[in-house]
């Protein structure tokens, strides 16, 4: 098993932390993985992409994912790279017809509800990593553990949105 | 994917950690008594993470801020001229500014441990990883690691510990910014215990005597040459009990070979795997070291080498400069400066060029 | 290793007796010296030692004159040396 799952989001919402809590949680369930923020000019609400691996053997490229497995979009304006089978997508899974999988949630609803808000952005990471945690088949309890390790005792909103994101994720 | 039972896959001491992280941990574990750094990207998350574990007293050590590279090297000196262990990070220009430095730590015969997160550097302005910093230590008379993960990472710096200490040289262990120094991954974090600070000399208040008084005539001339000989003999060292200058992998039966160090050579051998599914006897020969250069290895390699780079000295690439210092004519692939980082892909249809013998004898891959 | 070229000790007279490089010959006249140590302070070479009044090391003194510029009694003359 080998997959390149790439996260497209905007600065502050939360997708580089998102990529390292799903890294986590694939390690705490055994397997090997890898997390790799993009770096540029930082700037918030500008295009900011995050790659994350998840493998049963050790990873070793660490080139940029250019035709990911997996898309996770935090805002379905945000454009992606090659032909990803699946494409989880904060919202409406309207744009994706042609996809053999869409996954959607309604992760800004989530964050406002929780509280998640910083500098007037709602930060998507915790629903958008619930919701791609269980597209992946990551297990439930690996990844409340995977967010309480990486984010301490900032954690307990977080942990809620995941959770809900969690159970409330829809694929087509 | 299946749920294996409890969320323990880490078992305890498997933890993710970026590069970064990784050095600081190894770090926290040889108890320096003295920490001095500036802050530089993409070093700075190491620094940052050693001054929060003296800040919460979970690591015993002085940390000295100052005001440059220049000075952070200039205080490691200093202490380890007193017999403190002493740690510093840099990158780019950060080196740049710390150079002259650099100089003393090695002619002094300290040691010294330095993480060097890789960087280009300008002009033009870049943040990004690859060598170009790195060889600039070439002459200077450092022990030179390469890190390949963020696992290596870890055990190079412990071992930098031991090293340095051992042959009263200081070591610079390097990892690739970003796509290293700012990438998480799995990494056994073992318990070491590292032994007592030991060192050829201390300087203590009170004792009377001149450290590097003017060396004219044959005295400047012999410490350059101990030195330099010192440095070559650590290779016995490294290959004993350090994990060895190089790593051979498929190369046992290889009529290719690719040479590459740090974090691409990870990628470079992940497209010899598809090479070798074709039927290509390929390998890869990752130096773990390029001082000591491992001379010996590389006058092993099968006849047809071709070495990748992620630092040029003219059109040449450095290490292909290296290699063929020992005699081993070889094809050059520069690649990856200042963050252009080939795809698996990319580098599979050079290596498959360079099989086919369609590669120029130099090729940029831009 | 050898340690010798990067630890030295500093002894008198390990570069040979400098005194024989001299021209001019700082001579104090003892009656107008205060003791204040002004040339003491002030010699390159660390060859003035002042008891009462400032005596030169003449095996060691290269007749640089600094003692006599900083004299403030106007104690020390320079000599030329035959």
């Amino acid at each position: 098993m080998f997959l390149e799952i790439s996260i497209y989001c905007r600065g502050g919402q939360g997708g580089v932390t998102t990529a390292r809590i799903l890294a986590a949680a694939a390690m705490l369930q055994g397997y090997f993985s890898q997390s790799m923020p993009q770096f540029g000019p930082e700037r918030r609400g500008a295009e900011v992409k995050a790659f994350l691996r998840i493998s049963d053997k050790e990873i070793r490229r660490k080139c940029p994912i250019t035709d990911p497995d997996v898309a996770i979009l935090f805002d379905h304006k945000l454009r992606y790279d090659g032909d990803p089978d699946t494409v989880i997508v904060n919202y409406s899974s309207k744009l994706f017809e042609d996809k053999s999988k869409v996954c959607y949630l309604d992760a800004t609803e989530i964050a406002v509800k929780n509280g998640l808000i910083s500098a007037g952005w709602p930060i998507l990471g915790p629903a958008m990593g619930g919701a791609a945690a269980k597209v992946l088949d990551l297990d439930y309890e690996c990844l409340m553990k995977a967010i309480k390790m990486e984010l301490g005792e900032k954690a307990e909103k977080s942990v809620k949105a995941a959770d809900e994101a969690y159970r409330v994720v829809k694929c087509a | 994917m299946q749920a294996k039972s409890d969320c323990d896959g880490a078992r305890g001491v498997r933890k993710l950690l970026t590069s970064n992280e990784a050095v600081a941990e190894a770090v926290k574990l040889a108890k320096p008594d003295v920490i001095a750094a500036y802050p530089i990207t993409p070093q700075s998350p190491i620094v940052e993470k050693l001054s929060e574990m003296v800040e919460s007293e979970e690591l015993d050590s002085r940390f000295v801020r100052v005001e440059s590279e220049h000075s952070a090297m200039g205080v490691v000196i200093g202490a380890a001229t007193a017999g403190a262990r002493v740690f510093t990070a840099t990158s780019s220009h950060g080196l740049a500014y710390m150079y002259e430095m650099c100089w003393w730590a090695a002619g002094s015969r300290l040691p010294i441990v330095m993480a060097l997160a890789a960087r280009s550097i300008g002009a033009p302005w870049n943040i990004h990883g690859d060598h170009l910093d790195l060889v600039s230590l070439r002459d200077l008379g450092w022990i030179i690691s390469v890190a390949e993960n963020a696992q290596e990472a870890f055990d190079m710096t412990i071992n930098a510990f031991l090293l340095s200490e051992e042959v009263n040289i200081p070591v610079v262990v390097a990892i690739d910014g970003f796509t290293m120094s700012h990438t998480a991954e799995v990494v056994n974090v073992r318990q070491v215990e590292i032994p007592p600070r030991k060192q050829a000399y201390r300087i203590l208040p009170g004792m009377e005597v001149a450290l590097n008084a003017v060396a004219f005539g044959e005295a400047r001339m012999l410490a350059r040459f101990d030195l330099a000989r010192d440095l070559e003999e650590s290779a016995g060292l490294i290959e004993e009990k350090l994990g060895g200058l190089v790593e051979e992998y498929r190369l046992e039966d290889a009529e290719y070979a690719v040479v590459v160090t740090g974090g691409l050579s990870g990628d470079v051998k992940d497209a010899v795997d598809m090479l070798r599914e074709e039927g290509v006897k390929i390998g890869v020969m990752r130096l773990r070291f390029i001082r000591p250069f491992p001379k010996k290895a590389v006058k092993e390699l099968p006849s047809q080498v071709l070495v990748v780079d992620r630092a040029n000295t003219d059109l040449r690439g450095v290490l292909s400069v290296e290699v063929a210092a020992c005699g081993v004519e070889n094809k050059n692939l520069v690649a990856g400066i200042g963050g252009k980082y080939p795809t698996v892909d990319e580098l599979y249809s050079c290596l498959k060029r360079f099989v086919d013998g369609k590669l120029s004898d130099v090729e940029w891959l831009i | 290793m050898r340690l010798d070229p990067i630890l030295s000790k500093a002894t008198v007279g390990s570069a040979g007796e400098t005194g024989s490089w001299r021209n001019f010959r700082p001579v104090v006249e003892a009656e107008k010296c205060s003791g204040c140590k002004e040339c003491f302070y002030y010699c390159p070479e660390g060859v003035i030692e002042v008891k009462g009044v400032a005596r030169i090391d003449y095996r060691f003194c290269k007749g640089c004159g600094v003692c006599r510029e900083v004299c403030r009694q106007k104690a020390i003359v320079m000599v030329q040396e035959e």
